[in-house]
């Protein structure tokens, strides 16, 4: 999930004033880091995973406090994570749903999957968040499980051989 | 999570004869299938007669390159007194491979124990395992069955009381299919874009942290207890003819096919067998129309030759593909190659690290250029382009990325020629009724 | 200690090289440019944008010589068909995304993908009728504008502020063909050298506030100088356009400032082309000042030498040239003299990255070839000197309104002066001399290197040398004395009577100086950057 390109562009996704990640257990998971890299550097992605796990997002904020706390700049980290498609740089729905269509899995249906999730979330359109905050849908590239296809991510929970007659049910079970 | 079928009378069950058991999962239930005996055997033994033991196995690489396992561990420096590193990668993202996963889920102490072996053989006191950030239950289950591992004395500082030093950190990966690129995955662990390097220097003199680092896919890993158990010879006889490729191999199945799913067989398999027999077949009323044998990074086979090449690493050579990672896609008389070869190419597109020229703007240009070939909109001239183009990503990058996306795309036009100019022709996308 | 020499053949020259040189540097010394963009000598290889592919016999594939080392009785081809055909292929992939914006891209006329697609590049396009990716011009900084259409990702900007400037203010953003070059929100391109990322930038993208839309390339005429800012003493190029400096460039020297310069020398240049100059001499005649020709006022000046029996006070700006002060001193040879040279202070600036790179406290560029020529008083004194002085001599200074209304109390003023100064009308003698933008010359810097600096721009009026003023009012206090008559005779001169100069000539400095002597100033000379590259 890549954010619109441009400094412009991220400030429309403004959070306020930063409270600061890492306090308490998210600070504490932080330092546990420290061990296992030789270097502070090393621990760049697991801790922007802490952040993501605490605010569902990492805020420009969230980068300069990242940056700060691992001795690198707001800039080195921002260009780490634009890099990586799973950290999110703006806020999302509630419930994150990402849907393989990589040929694998668009050879197994996954274009009628992609259908059925978007009307039943009320998104209409993939990177479109539905009204009620619920859901975001996005396409991803392949998930790794072509044998169970389509498979689909919500947040964190990876589900296996979804149909669009799966898909209501599915979605069910996400409020 | 999906559940894998049991095993069939064809398959040479060795990495995947605990897969769908979940007793399999917890250290106690590991023992008790034998498992952790590898690795004690292994601290008894000299790094140099595991690599040995390794080299005579015939062992090569799982990932997708095929390079000797023993090979590839007797390149790490000896008493250079720099800390050694091993890396598992499990950033299983090439499109049709779904056999990491499996290995993670159901064996994971399978992994951790083939790990050890190799921190102890090339001198690492740490091992990276690198898991792609998307695969949150192997995530999980590793991570629990590391913390087993750790609580029964199979890692930690002292390995089984062997005095030696092991310790595995799981690495979440965020997203990103260059991340399986070994030198991508280096820099990923050191907190950096997932960009590939240059080589020179190689892995092996510079590698995480610039330390000497090994690298391994999770099957590699996974096969080496085995092999020190039952012992080389064993492991290499488990070819059908071809003395290069030994061992057995999971094939992930995937697409067009009655039952998908993950396949454990001995190298030289047939697969014409893998395809009708163990994967039972086509769809009713469908045939085959063309296989993508070695994940999606690889030419295109068409029926003649998938049905003739054998599975291993020279065999699917000699039919004009490559074995790859055996990430096996399957494609029948309703499939429009025209489509999927443009899903692959906008798939490289996507996760281009946009270092290389040719890659950065050559995976988006083809992909263009396929799309408005689907709309009807293609010049005659595009298939020369296309192909001109792809020769200039070929051979020419710092990574096999931009090959990559290029291989789908030459063999395609090469082999479905008329499916493309359908395209170019009547501009209608057209399915075999 | 001896270095291992491989040889090499490339494009059919046979070189001897050290061993560890890279394809692409040997390749210079054979005589061949191999195209490049993300390649720099001064910056750390990465060997990405792919357009240094080189044939080498028996490899399999083509290399980048940027980053592949010669090896014994390797054979390189340059110019292969291959390789043509390769780099053909990179600029045609640069291309597509790249607008067509020559016509209003400052960059025109010194820009390395207009040069490189001309001499290799396809003649047409075949990226027809897709949308170009788009985005818009965003501002950096102070003076760095960035223009992401225009950007080939070559990454040297990122690598310059991260490795050398160890700032790392600049990223790459997203991946794919939607990378681009990212500066995080907060943050600015200040850095006191971050000016360096526009020259590095080989197309249009990173431009110049300062410069935008200022002149053509093929306008300017470009004349090779010496930065007057401080006492680093690096090497710039003057770029002019009939007449008027419109851009300071650095200028390669690898002792010195490798390819920098830091951005507080880039700006200075205005003083260049001020207009309010003195163009005739101006004599005073009791009440009157009276303009006069060169050869009235030169008698004026050695008859006023000679009726001023006392003290000289010598004031002297630290941007002289070694011509002219060594020439004033020897004017006033056999005298009384107390000569200071002004020095502004300011803060430093080091670049971390190359050893003994800095913008230096003492902003001035010859205060070493000052105190070598004898300028060795401390202003303060100087100036309070002032007061007994039988006769002041100003040497292009800028004064305080403190240190000018001093003058009144001094027997009398000759002041050498490029800008018309009110606060001088009362001087004995107003003569306008070019400023260093407009005479040859040469400088000492902090390491005792004497560099060249050539003229730029003309001198308005009848303005001169100060250098020229001073040896014909000299040749005329004795018979048979001859001034010289350029400024290359005038340093070759100085080496009479200053023994580190002696037996130097032009000839000898070349286009990047020459190290006469260190630690002329009793400093120790230190290292100011961060380690040795």
């Amino acid at each position: 999930m890549s954010s619109a390109h441009g400094s412009a562009a991220a400030a429309r996704h403004d959070e306020g004033t930063h409270e600061p990640v890492f306090t308490g257990k998210a600070l504490e998971k932080l330092e546990a880091l420290y061990p296992m890299f030789p270097t502070r550097q090393g621990c760049l992605l697991p801790a922007l995973w802490i952040i993501q796990e605490e605010r569902g997002w990492i805020s420009p904020g969230a980068m300069a406090e990242a940056a700060q706390v691992l001795g690198l700049t707001p800039a080195y980290v921002r260009g780490v994570v634009t890099f990586y498609t799973m950290y999110h740089t703006h806020p999302v729905g509630r419930h994150f749903i990402q849907v393989c269509t990589t040929s694998p899995c668009h050879l197994c249906g996954s274009d009628d999957v992609v259908k059925a999730l978007l009307k039943e979330t009320g998104c209409g359109e993939l990177g479109a968040t539905s009204s009620d905050g619920r859901f975001t849908v996005i396409e991803v590239e392949c998930l790794g499980a072509c044998g169970f296809a389509t498979p689909i991510m919500i947040g964190d929970d990876f589900i296996e051989s979804v149909i669009p007659e799966r898909v209501p049910g599915i979605l069910a079970g996400y409020k | 999570m999906g559940f894998p079928h049991p095993p069939h009378p064809k398959e040479t069950v060795v990495l995947s004869r605990y897969f769908g058991d979940p007793g399999a999962r917890t250290f106690a239930g590991w023992v008790q299938r034998g498992g952790y005996e590898g690795l004690k055997k292994a601290l008894g033994m000299t790094p140099e007669a595991i690599i040995d033991e390794l080299k005579a196995s015939g062992l090569r690489g799982r990932g997708g390159a095929g390079f000797p396992t023993g090979l590839k561990w007797s390149f790490m420096p000896k008493g250079d007194g720099k800390p050694h590193y091993l890396c598992c990668n499990a950033d299983e993202s090439e499109p049709g491979t779904f056999k990491d996963r499996e290995i993670m889920r159901w064996t994971p102490h399978a992994l951790i124990e083939g790990c050890a072996v190799a921190c102890y053989a090339i001198g690492a006191e740490t091992c990276y395992i690198y898991i792609r950030g998307e695969f949150t239950e192997p995530l999980a289950i590793m991570q629990a069955a590391v913390a087993d591992a750790y609580a029964n004395g199979a890692l930690g500082p002292n390995a089984f009381g062997s005095g030696k030093r092991i310790d595995m950190v799981i690495f979440r990966g965020a997203g990103a299919y260059i991340c399986g690129e070994e030198t991508a995955l280096m820099n990923s662990i050191e907190g950096k874009r997932g960009n590939p390097r240059i080589k020179p220097p190689f892995p092996a003199a510079a590698g995480v942290f610039g330390m000497p680092t090994t690298i391994n896919n999770v099957e590699t890993l996974a096969a080496v207890p085995p092999i020190l158990m039952q012992g080389a010879a064993w492991y290499k006889a488990l070819c059908l003819g071809n003395p290069k490729s030994t061992g057995t191999k999971l094939f992930s199945v995937c697409g067009h096919v009655m039952r998908p799913g993950n396949f454990e067989i001995t190298m030289g398999f047939p697969m014409k067998d893998l395809i009708y027999d163990l994967a039972g077949g086509m769809r009713p009323g469908r045939t085959l129309k063309a296989v993508i044998p070695g994940g999606s990074s690889v030419p295109l086979m068409n029926r003649e030759e998938a049905e003739s090449a054998l599975c291993d690493y020279e065999g699917i050579v000699e039919k004009g593909s490559m074995l790859g990672s055996a990430g096996f896609i399957v494609m029948d008389d309703s499939a429009d190659i025209v489509y999927e070869v443009y899903r692959l190419a906008k798939f490289y597109a996507h996760e281009s690290c946009a270092q290389c020229t040719q890659c950065r703007e050559g995976t988006a240009w083809t992909t263009k250029i396929l799309e408005r070939i689907l709309k009807g909109e293609g010049k005659p001239d595009d298939l020369d382009l296309l192909v001109e183009l792809s020769d200039n990503m070929t051979g020419k990058t710092i990574c096999v990325l931009s090959d990559s996306c290029a291989a789908p795309i030459v063999s395609g036009i090469r082999k479905f020629r008329s499916e493309f100019d359908r395209y170019l022709e009547k501009g209608v996308r057209e399915l075999a009724s | 200690m001896s270095v291992d020499l491989v040889n090499v053949t490339i494009d059919g020259v046979a070189v001897s090289v050290p061993k560890g040189t890279t394809i692409i540097e040997a390749a210079k010394q054979a005589g061949v440019l191999v195209p490049h963009y993300c390649y720099h000598p001064s910056l750390p290889s990465p060997a990405v944008c792919r357009m240094c592919l080189v044939e080498v016999e028996k490899a399999p594939k083509l290399l980048p010589a940027c980053v592949t080392t010669v090896a014994e009785g390797q054979v390189v081809r340059v110019m292969s068909e291959q390789a043509l055909k390769a780099r053909e292929g990179v600029l045609e992939f640069l291309l597509i995304n790249h607008p067509l914006d020559c016509p209003i891209c400052d960059q025109a006329g010194e820009c390395e993908l207009q040069d490189y697609v001309f001499q290799e590049g396809r003649a047409g396009t075949r990226y027809s009728d897709y949308a170009k990716r788009f985005s818009p011009v965003e501002d950096f900084g102070p003076d760095v504008l960035y223009v992401p259409n225009r950007c080939i990702l070559c990454t040297r900007c990122v690598r310059f502020m991260e490795d050398v400037a160890e700032t790392p203010v600049l990223n790459v953003s997203e991946r794919g063909d939607r990378a681009y070059i990212g500066i995080d929100q907060e943050q600015r391109l200040d850095h006191p050298w971050s000016g360096n990322v526009v020259d590095l930038c080989p197309v249009g993208s990173l431009i110049s506030k300062d410069f935008l839309h200022k002149a053509r390339a093929w306008d300017l005429d470009k004349t090779a100088s010496i930065c007057p800012g401080c006492t680093q003493g690096c090497n710039i190029m003057i770029d002019t356009r009939d007449d008027v400096v419109v851009r300071l460039r650095p200028r390669a020297n690898l002792d010195v400032n490798r390819h920098f310069i830091c951005d507080t020398g880039r700006a200075d240049y205005r003083w260049m082309n001020r207009g309010d100059r003195v163009e005739v001499p101006l004599l005073r005649d009791g009440a009157r000042t009276v303009a006069a020709d060169w050869d009235v006022a030169l008698d004026r000046l050695a008859e006023t030498l000679r009726g001023a029996a006392g003290p000289v006070v010598v004031l002297a700006s630290g941007r002289a040239s070694l011509e002219s002060l060594g020439w004033v001193r020897r004017l006033l040879d056999g005298r009384d003299v107390i000569a200071a040279v002004k020095v502004p202070l300011g803060g430093t600036a080091p670049l971390p990255g190359i050893p003994d790179l800095a913008l230096r406290a003492e902003r001035v560029p010859n205060l070493d070839g000052a105190r070598l020529l004898g300028y060795t008083a401390s202003w303060d004194a100087a100036v309070a000197a002032v007061e007994g002085a039988a006769l002041v001599l100003l040497l292009d200074v800028a004064l305080e309104d403190s240190e000018a209304a001093r003058l009144a109390a001094a027997g009398g003023v000759i002041a050498l002066t490029s800008v018309d100064d009110d606060r001088l009308k009362g001087s004995a003698l107003l003569l306008p001399v070019s400023t260093m933008a407009e005479e040859n010359g040469t400088y000492m810097n902090r390491d005792g290197r004497v560099q060249r600096f050539t003229q730029a721009k003309a001198p308005p009026g009848m303005a001169r040398p100060a250098w020229w003023i001073a040896a014909e009012a000299w040749s005329r206090r004795e018979p048979g004395r001859m001034a010289p008559e350029t400024a290359a005779l005038a340093f070759a001169a100085l080496g009479a009577s200053v023994p580190a100069l002696a037996g130097v000539t032009y000839a000898d400095l070349g286009v990047t100086g020459r190290v006469v002597s260190r630690d002329v100033s009793g400093r120790a000379s230190g290292t100011v950057g961060a380690g040795a590259r």
